[in-house]
């Protein structure tokens, strides 16, 4: 060994070091070998018997960083013994982990940032009018919402945790070179680590925490002693019900076609249809609440829409925990003609019974959406963030290439039941799909697709030439009674079970 | 000498070594070696960590038969470390004779 062979495997030895400060310590043993040769006339095999060999200086150089010297191994331990036994075991472990607890652990923490969004709602809900008993209940549900935060963050840490993990005995296992390097870096991520770092942060982390606990303990025994007040006050409180009619007769006489144009924030809508010649809205309410109805006869278009107030601290919201909703119906005539059906609610429930239209459109954030008994001759798109979407017994008038019955949601489940569309779509973050009776083995629909998520998709009855489930996690099956083959066929899941009998 | 009793003083023993004149990194081995048997791997993470708390500054210096030397200097920072470190030894020298002595201090 000369004095490179001994300066590289020193370098070798401290490869974990950043390189400008292994550079500093080899510069420290390089001068050392000039001390040696040209000032004392020592050859160079004679210095390096001076010195201690590299690894052992390593040792003692990276436990003078504070690192401990189980990441230096020498060469032989590191890339010998690799263990049949650990790795068939580290093998198994791996199923365990990727397939479910990993993606269970994100799955979770991201439902649970998800759910944080209908904070905005809730707290829009709340701050209205105010009331020092709202005032508690915006307390009480703000901390509630924080509690909701930081588990959220605990659980997602928690996912950080088990990959690294993971990734480190795979790197251990399989001796894989620089991993003390890949170590040192990981530690660094995560949750609880950038906490670590950020002072300040994580000062308000337990500001929060600890206010959190306060405002519940306050403001829950506030609204406790106040129970009674709050419940009495807005159960004596009356049902206000509004009616507005239009006849519309002659236009159901001419042929002429309606649309509906329904826009609110905190009501439920019905939409049904009835014998008789008066379209007619009943609003039920408790306080008026920006509530307005325009019938434009002009254009034949029914506007409607309601606000909920910026005002601080609504009591509305809390109405809900203790009364029936508000809500609105509208009752078309049977003979109507409808051509656009467009309705958006915040947290309302949506419902629509035995109508006829054109195209069909209807997006919520936390209600539900029920359709039943409808004929419909355009395209459908149903959207909700986290309520439920069931549809029955609907019917497609038009086979056009256009006409997709789309349904979208992300916490929500899906049920679709003899909805006799050609092309169905269905998009899902983590809900579970039922899908039942569409088509027939003789006259199958073009195509049913779904794109699932994390939760199960279930076919029955379901003849379509050509069908395409995929899913993340979640499990898939699909089940036919009669003998038939789907052109297309296309069942994908990363890791749920799959189960059917269509070949 | 136990190496964890050496471990403690081996910052003083070494600014106290580079107070006395400007050395270079195997002089200063050199020097302790000859009063208490040190790894020398041990000096050269603490020579980096003094410079890096600018209790001694480096520079190249030249020398007649052969290539320039990386030579330790104090600086004012590391006079009055030192002189803090020497205080505190002192102090712990007599609470430990006292102890191993078995007297009682009040």
């Amino acid at each position: 060994m000369n004095k490179v062979d001994f300066l590289r495997k020193l370098n070798q030895a401290l490869g974990i070091l950043e390189p400008n400060e292994r550079k500093e310590i080899l510069d420290f043993y390089e001068e050392r070998f000039y001390s040696g040769t040209v000032y004392e006339n020592k050859s160079e095999a004679e210095v390096i018997s001076e010195l201690e060999s590299p690894d052992v200086i390593a040792r003692n150089v990276l436990s003078e960083y504070g690192i401990n010297s189980k990441y230096v191994k020498t060469k032989e331990e590191r890339y010998e013994h690799v263990s049949v036994f650990r790795v068939v075991l580290l093998l198994m472990f791996d199923m365990f982990i990727l397939t479910w607890l990993a993606p269970s652990l994100l799955a979770v923490s991201f439902s649970l940032f998800a759910s944080l969004i209908s904070y905005i709602p809730t707290a829009m809900a709340i701050l209205g009018e105010f009331g020092s008993n709202a005032t508690y209940i915006f307390m009480f549900v703000t901390a509630i919402y924080i509690f909701l935060l930081l588990f959220a963050m605990v659980v997602f840490d928690l996912f950080v945790f088990v990959c690294k993990k993971t990734v480190l005995w795979h790197m251990n296992v399989f001796k894989i070179r620089g991993r003390a390097k890949v170590a040192k870096k990981m530690h660094r991520v995560g949750v609880e680590p950038w906490f670590r770092r950020h002072k300040k942060a994580s000062g308000f982390r337990k500001f929060l925490f600890v206010g959190a606990i306060v405002a519940v303990i306050f403001s829950g025994y506030q609204i406790y002693k106040d129970d009674a007040g709050i419940i009495s006050e807005y159960q004596n409180q009356t049902l206000i019900t509004d009616e507005y009619t239009l006849d519309v007769s002659s236009d159901i006489e001419n042929l002429v076609s309606w649309n509906l144009d329904v826009d609110y924030d905190d009501l439920d809508v019905e939409i049904v249809a009835i014998n008789g010649d008066f379209i007619k809205v009943t609003h039920n309410y408790y306080e008026k609440n920006q509530f307005s109805l325009l019938f434009n006869e002009e254009s034949n278009l029914l506007k409607t829409s309601n606000k909920v107030k910026f005002d601080l601290f609504n009591i509305d919201f809390f109405k809900y925990l203790f009364m029936d909703r508000q809500n609105v119906v509208i009752e078309v005539p049977k003979e109507l003609l409808i051509n656009i059906v467009d309705v958006e609610t915040a947290i309302g429930n949506v419902e629509m019974l035995a109508i006829n239209t054109g195209t069909l459109d209807v997006i919520t954030a936390t209600g539900r959406i029920t359709l039943d008994t409808m004929e419909i001759s355009g395209k459908v798109d149903l959207n909700v963030a986290t309520g439920n979407i069931k549809a029955t017994n609907i019917e497609s008038t038009n086979s056009d290439a256009t006409v997709i019955f789309s349904v979208t949601t992300s916490t929500g489940n899906i049920y679709l039941n003899n909805v006799e569309f050609l092309r169905i779509n269905v998009n899902v973050e983590t809900g579970r799909v039922t899908i039942k009776d569409i088509g027939s083995a003789t006259s199958p629909v073009t195509y049913v697709n779904t794109s699932g998520g994390t939760g199960s998709v279930n076919y029955e009855e379901v003849y379509s030439e050509a069908v395409t489930i995929t899913a993340s996690t979640g499990s898939i099956s699909y089940y036919n009674d009669d003998e038939f083959t789907p052109t297309t066929l296309v069942l994908n899941t990363n890791t749920g079970h799959i189960d059917q009998n269509i070949n | 000498m136990s190496t964890q009793l050496k471990k403690g003083v081996l910052e003083m023993v070494v600014l106290s070594r580079i107070n006395e004149k400007d050395r270079y990194g195997y002089d200063i081995y050199q020097e302790i070696d000859y009063y208490m048997v040190i790894s020398e791997s041990t000096i050269y993470p603490i020579l980096r960590k003094l410079v890096k708390e600018n209790l001694c500054e480096t520079y190249l210096k030249e020398s007649k038969n052969g290539p320039p030397r990386k030579y330790f200097r104090i600086t004012k920072k590391g006079k009055i470390k030192l002189e803090e470190l020497i205080e505190d030894f002192k102090k712990f020298n007599k609470v430990v004779n006292r102890m191993i002595r078995g007297e009682r201090y009040e």
